[in-house]
């Protein structure tokens, strides 16, 4: 075979088509302090703010504090291999990620680069990482709901598309597992997720991974991490670049679900890399932006209007507090911001009652138009029932005469916060929610025995799939409750062969007493 | 909180300048400065002697008067103040500071031109029209270097800007939209 030089002089002219011959004109800098993920620049007297600039070894950095003398510098990537002295020049650009399908499955750092070993992403769209949420005339109010498949989160704080629900709690009461149950469960609800791990540990991050592609979720979902190893800088931005990642789709009038895991951690390298700069401290030494900082994250996630496509953008920011205070200052300013939270208990996680969602402080300020109507008409009284049941709850540990009333609605409390229960990764469909909801509320559970609430509300999912799938697919549809008594009879011709674990228990000891006496007869 | 060095040689070079023009002595100021500095860089150690506490005051007065002898009145007192208000440290920046200052008043420019071999008279003249053409100015101070590791064309910074015509940044470029496509 022989080299066929024009046709491969051809292709090069192709690829060098785009080649100029031109005198390169930069702005440059001298850099005149670095350390601790922050360089300080001299020169540079037309940096933008936020703009992306290039140190001579090839790390980029962005330009936070514009001086009269100098630039303040995040280095995102290895300040180490900065020396005092090296040039450092304008890219004109402002920072951005690459977005789009490609990125779906992947997990990337920050700065869109992938960490999963996959190979590279070929997209051929980025976006600015800080984007101008859309304003008013942009929006529609929140109608369609996102389904957790929590049963505690959609019957109480329902979620809708395009909301910012917070969900606070104590280190290790559950609230990555809520986030994470939420993305598994929206597999064939049309939704795009986004997981942006902020300072998390590496393997928790890996583990978070594993699940996702255990139960087939990471198909629709791009992981962001920024783990604890990584400067602060990449985790300052790893929350923005996320949610540029799902305006993307937003603005294509897809609907995405953002978690940011979590905004604590965010909040703690922000005041690293503000105190570095030397900003001012403030409050529990934050700086005066911290609130900027999240509130212009949180207000990126909209419903868009119609004539932008509809699009939505659902955000899950997570905050850790300390010993449950959510008067300290983050926690305060996020649920300001946010339309309402999910706030988890360490105290009744440590109980037993998982997810250990606290009734009484959880709300959702905007997710009740967007709650289907069978589950509102079942959820109706929960609040009251847990609410009435807490008190009443502690006033029984004292005295053991109780009338006749109250010794009904402790049952039925102490019965609706076993329904309440829910195991992790399992994620129920809405209509199978709905169900176990209105046998809670028709009283049909008031005389099973406590320990076997959750084996009847498995037992009779399974019985509703075998024999009255119609009524589910009839619930789903169309979103209300099936006309007539269909449900009830359903209901009580399932509990007529429910068996309770010590009828149970009495059919064995009876067989068993059978049985010996057959074996009598046999040895006659 | 103490002012950083750029600001306070700002503000010693602005007085200075001021001065200097309203008595018509910039051109002389400006010269005796710039020699001013090439002894502080000659002698690494005089800055250090001056500002450390190795040498006694009445040492360190003996070496100051040295320093103006010489020197025009305003010289020669900016060097007995700055060291009088402990700011001996910030001489070479104020003087620098200075510098940049009268060029931009009198439009000249400082280039620090990089190329692969010597440049010829004939180029440097033309290196000096082409770069005053570009930055408006009257006059073009070359500071001149050699560095055959970027093949071809040159690299000229002036003040922030950096422009670069080597053939080494070009073959860069050209790999780059090679590799990349």
């Amino acid at each position: 075979m022989s080299i066929k030089t024009e046709e491969i002089s051809s292709l090069i002219k192709k690829q060098l088509a785009n080649y100029e011959d031109s005198i390169s004109v930069q702005e440059t800098g001298t850099v005149t302090y670095v350390g601790d993920g922050v360089a300080r620049a001299d020169g540079l007297e037309n940096a933008m703010a936020g703009e992306l600039l290039e140190f001579s070894n090839g790390v980029y950095g962005m330009a936070q504090n514009l001086e009269s003398n100098n630039v303040g510098i995040v280095v995102l990537g290895d300040f180490t291999g900065i020396r005092e002295g090296d040039t450092v020049k304008r890219t004109g650009r402002i920072m951005e990620v690459p977005v789009g399908d490609q990125l779906l499955g992947r997990v990337v750092d920050p700065l869109g680069r992938p960490l999963d070993g996959l190979g590279e992403i070929k997209t051929d769209k980025t976006r600015p990482i800080e984007h101008k949420a859309p304003d008013v005339m942009e929006r529609k109010s929140v109608s369609v709901p996102v389904q957790t498949g929590i049963k505690v989160i959609d019957a109480l704080v329902p979620i809708g598309r395009g909301q910012r629900e917070l969900i606070i709690g104590d280190r290790k009461t559950g609230k990555t597992s809520i986030a994470l149950d939420t993305i598994i469960n929206q597999k064939n609800q049309n939704m795009i997720c986004v997981y942006v791990a902020i300072g998390q540990k590496e393997s928790t991050v890996k583990a978070s991974v594993e699940t996702l592609r255990k139960y087939g979720a990471l198909d629709y979902t791009i992981v962001v991490s920024a783990s604890a190893s990584n400067p602060a800088p990449l985790l300052y931005i790893a929350p923005y670049a996320g949610a540029a990642m799902g305006e993307e789709f937003m603005y294509n009038g897809k609907d995405v679900l953002i978690v940011y895991d979590d905004l604590s951690k965010q909040a703690d390298a922000y005041r690293e890399l503000s105190l570095i700069l030397r900003r001012p401290p403030g409050r529990e030494a934050y700086p005066g932006d911290i609130f900027y900082t999240h509130s212009r994250l949180l207000e990126r996630a909209a419903r868009l209007s119609d004539d932008l496509g509809g699009g939505s953008m659902t955000a899950l920011p997570i905050i850790q507090t300390q010993a449950g205070d959510v008067s300290a200052y983050i926690p305060t300013n996020v649920i300001s911001i946010t339309d309402g939270q999910i706030f988890l208990d360490a105290d009744s996680f440590y109980a037993g009652q998982r997810p250990a969602i606290d009734a009484g402080t959880s709300v959702s300020r905007v997710g009740g138009d967007a709650q289907i109507k069978a589950m509102k008409k079942v959820a109706g009284t929960l609040r009251l029932d847990i609410a009435s049941y807490n008190e009443l709850a502690s006033f029984a540990q004292f005295g053991s005469d109780l009338d006749s009333e109250t010794q009904a609605r402790l049952a039925r409390g102490q019965r609706t916060m076993e329904v309440l229960k829910q195991g992790l990764h399992e994620p129920q469909p809405v209509e199978q929610q709905v169900v176990t909801l209105y046998a809670l509320s028709h009283s049909y559970l008031d005389n099973v025995p406590v320990d076997d609430i959750q084996r009847f509300e498995s037992e009779l999912a399974n019985y509703m799939r075998a024999n009255h799938q119609d009524l589910y697919d009839q619930i789903k549809s169309t979103g209300k409750l099936p006309e007539g008594d269909s449900l009830d009879k359903a209901i009580s011709d399932f509990k007529e062969t429910f068996k309770t674990s010590d009828q149970k228990k009495s059919e064995k000891a009876d067989e068993a007493s059978d049985n010996s006496d057959d074996s009598e007869d046999a040895n006659n | 909180m103490s002012l950083d060095q750029k600001t306070v040689a700002g503000r010693y070079a602005k007085a200075l300048i001021e001065l200097a023009q309203a008595d018509d002595q910039l051109k002389q100021t400006s010269q005796e400065l710039s020699s001013l500095r090439d002894v502080f860089k000659d002698n690494p150690g005089l800055l250090s002697a001056l500002n450390g506490t190795s040498l006694s005051v009445g040492q360190k007065k003996g070496l100051i008067s040295d320093l103006k002898q010489g020197a025009s009145k305003y010289v020669a007192n900016l060097i007995q103040m700055v060291f009088d208000y402990g700011r001996i440290n910030d001489m070479v920046a104020i003087i620098d500071e200075f510098e940049k200052q009268y060029d931009a008043l009198i439009k000249r420019i400082h280039a620090v031109v990089v190329t692969a071999v010597q440049l010829d008279e004939k180029r440097r003249k033309e290196m000096s029209e082409a770069l005053a053409k570009r930055f408006d100015a009257k006059e073009v101070v070359l500071d001149e270097k050699v560095d055959p590791s970027i093949i071809g064309g040159a690299i000229v910074h002036v003040g922030g800007q950096t422009l670069d015509g080597s053939v080494n940044t070009k073959l860069q470029e050209m790999r780059r939209l090679l590799v990349n496509n």
